[in-house]
């Protein structure tokens, strides 16, 4: 092993050559907040949570690998108000209503809005006109509650062997849509116990028939903060 | 470099045709010029950017910004060298009364005359090679509105500040056109191009801010007159809002209109 080491907010800080800045931090304890990275399925670089101050300059602590002598900034005030508003800019984008959702508690966007103390949307909605696909027996879709992480996708491709997913279009008209001749989840392959109805970090994939299973207040983000949650679950899940 | 002039032009043009006849032909001689164009990539991969030129065509790159107002002159189409000030090229292209010179496109730089001896450079203005000409009876609010439009339009969707920043902020300029801005949609604009700066994931979101801070700090009379004294003013006009209630109820007396309303 080297004695490699960089800086994490003034601490020194070991890591394994190749690791990215999130992985060698989580490593050491400290969590970079994110949506779209998971251990299993790696980074994707799209959600920007993980948003971290390298020797200066911006960049995203799930692709950026970790280098001896970096100054890395990640729990700072000005950094946390860039991610409250990223998490803002996620709930106005779509239709996002806690408390009718089957997710709740369990929701990481959610959890991220409790984590950044965000206690309003800020931003204006767009309250976008997005739609249920409920023809499935087993799974739904809906779209309202999609933040576009593409985990599903990339589960159903890599995972799953599958390929039930993609995102189609632009801009804030891209969309989660469904590889099937129809364009329904109906006529797809997907199946209620594929990682990619596991993976989605929000309500908008979910195994039908399943309601309050759980109680309200005992959920996993009800239990523990997603910051503890994620150091405890993931170095688990890469230790596997 | 002479005879390669043809060949940027064509490539031009083909971008620019807007009838299929006119885009036919302009392939049709692309095709002619096809040795000319390998020439002229295996010139251009053993050049490094400092040898490189600089093809100045003037304007009208897409068809929903405003045209450029020297236009006409293309014929005129000339190579610079990096290093060329901008009052040369607009002395050029005929341009005595340029109001303002959009530098690089959307993403660039807007250039006021108090700007004009500056150099086009790497060093100094940088530029893919756009070039926009504008006179004074342009209004710059408008043509970075228009780029806000664009961006949201353009923006690829994969991360979320360009996703939803760039919706957001053709929303708050919209907002600003309509007569229903303040301070208040200022600041929010000033934020969020801060946000999409330090956090998109490429150039598009990064620069996506620029055309609304050259306008506030620039053109800020353009700006402020359509500006609202008030801290804020709501989106939506609350008063045309209750008119269908109005009609329902047979009503228009006072109480059936909101009290600060004229």
């Amino acid at each position: 092993m080297s004695d490699a080491t960089f800086e994490i907010d003034g601490q020194p800080t070991p890591f394994k050559p190749g690791q990215t800045i999130l992985e060698a931090a989580r490593d050491a304890g400290v969590y970079v907040p994110h949506l779209c990275y998971d251990p299993e399925l790696g980074a994707h670089g799209s959600c920007k949570l993980c948003t971290v101050i390298v020797n200066g300059r911006t960049a995203s602590a799930c692709t950026m690998k970790a280098l001896a002598g970096q100054e890395v900034e990640i729990d700072t005030p000005e950094l946390e108000a860039l991610r409250r508003s990223l998490v803002q800019m996620l709930f106005v984008e779509g239709n996002h209503f806690c408390p009718g959702c089957e997710k709740s508690g369990d929701c990481k966007l959610q959890a991220l809005g409790y984590e950044f103390e965000m206690t309003n949307p800020h931003w204006v909605h767009f309250f976008p006109d997005l739609g249920v696909d409920a023809s499935h027996p087993d799974v739904w879709l809906d779209r309202n509650r999609c933040i576009q992480c593409e985990l599903c996708v990339r589960a159903s491709r890599d995972v799953d062997g599958k390929n039930v997913f993609a995102l189609a279009g632009r801009s804030v008209e891209s969309k989660i849509v469904v590889n099937s001749p129809s364009g329904l989840l109906a006529d797809s392959a997907i199946a209620a116990a594929d990682r990619a109805t596991e993976v989605c970090p929000v309500g908008a994939i979910l195994v039908k028939r399943v309601g309050f299973a759980i109680p309200i207040g005992e959920r996993r983000f009800d239990r523990a903060p997603i910051s503890a949650d994620a150091l405890a679950c993931e170095v688990a899940e890469t230790d596997k | 470099m002479e005879e390669y002039f043809d060949v940027w032009f064509a490539l031009w043009r083909l971008a620019s045709e807007t009838t299929e006849e006119k885009r036919l032909e302009e392939q049709r001689r692309l095709e002619r010029l096809h040795t000319r164009i390998e020439n002229l990539r295996t010139l251009f991969g053993i050049y490094e950017w400092r040898y490189a030129f600089l093809l100045v065509g003037v304007a009208v790159t897409y068809q929903h910004f405003y045209e450029g107002d020297y236009a006409i002159r293309l014929e005129t189409r000339q190579l610079y060298v990096f290093g060329v000030r901008v009052a040369r090229v607009l002395e050029d292209c005929g341009a005595r009364d340029a109001a303002f010179v959009q530098v690089s496109g959307p993403s660039g730089v807007c250039l006021t005359p108090d700007e004009f001896h500056r150099a086009i450079a790497f060093e100094d203005v940088a530029t893919a090679g756009a070039f926009m000409v504008f006179d004074s009876r342009r209004d710059y609010f408008e043509i970075a509105r228009n780029f806000a439009h664009f961006f949201a339009h353009e923006s690829c969707g994969f991360c979320t500040p360009c996703r939803v920043g760039t919706s957001l902020q053709r929303g708050l300029m919209d907002k600003i056109a309509q007569g229903r801005g303040s301070r208040y949609e200022v600041n929010e604009l000033m934020r969020l191009s801060e946000l999409m700066k330090r956090t998109s994931h490429c150039g598009l979101g990064q620069t996506a801010g620029n055309p609304f801070n050259d306008a506030w700090r620039k053109f800020r009379p353009a700006f402020e007159k359509r500006l609202q004294a008030r801290d804020f003013a709501p989106a939506i006009d609350l008063e045309a809002a209750l008119a269908p209630a109005r009609a329902a109820t047979h009503r228009e007396d006072a109480l059936a209109h909101l009290d600060d309303q004229p």
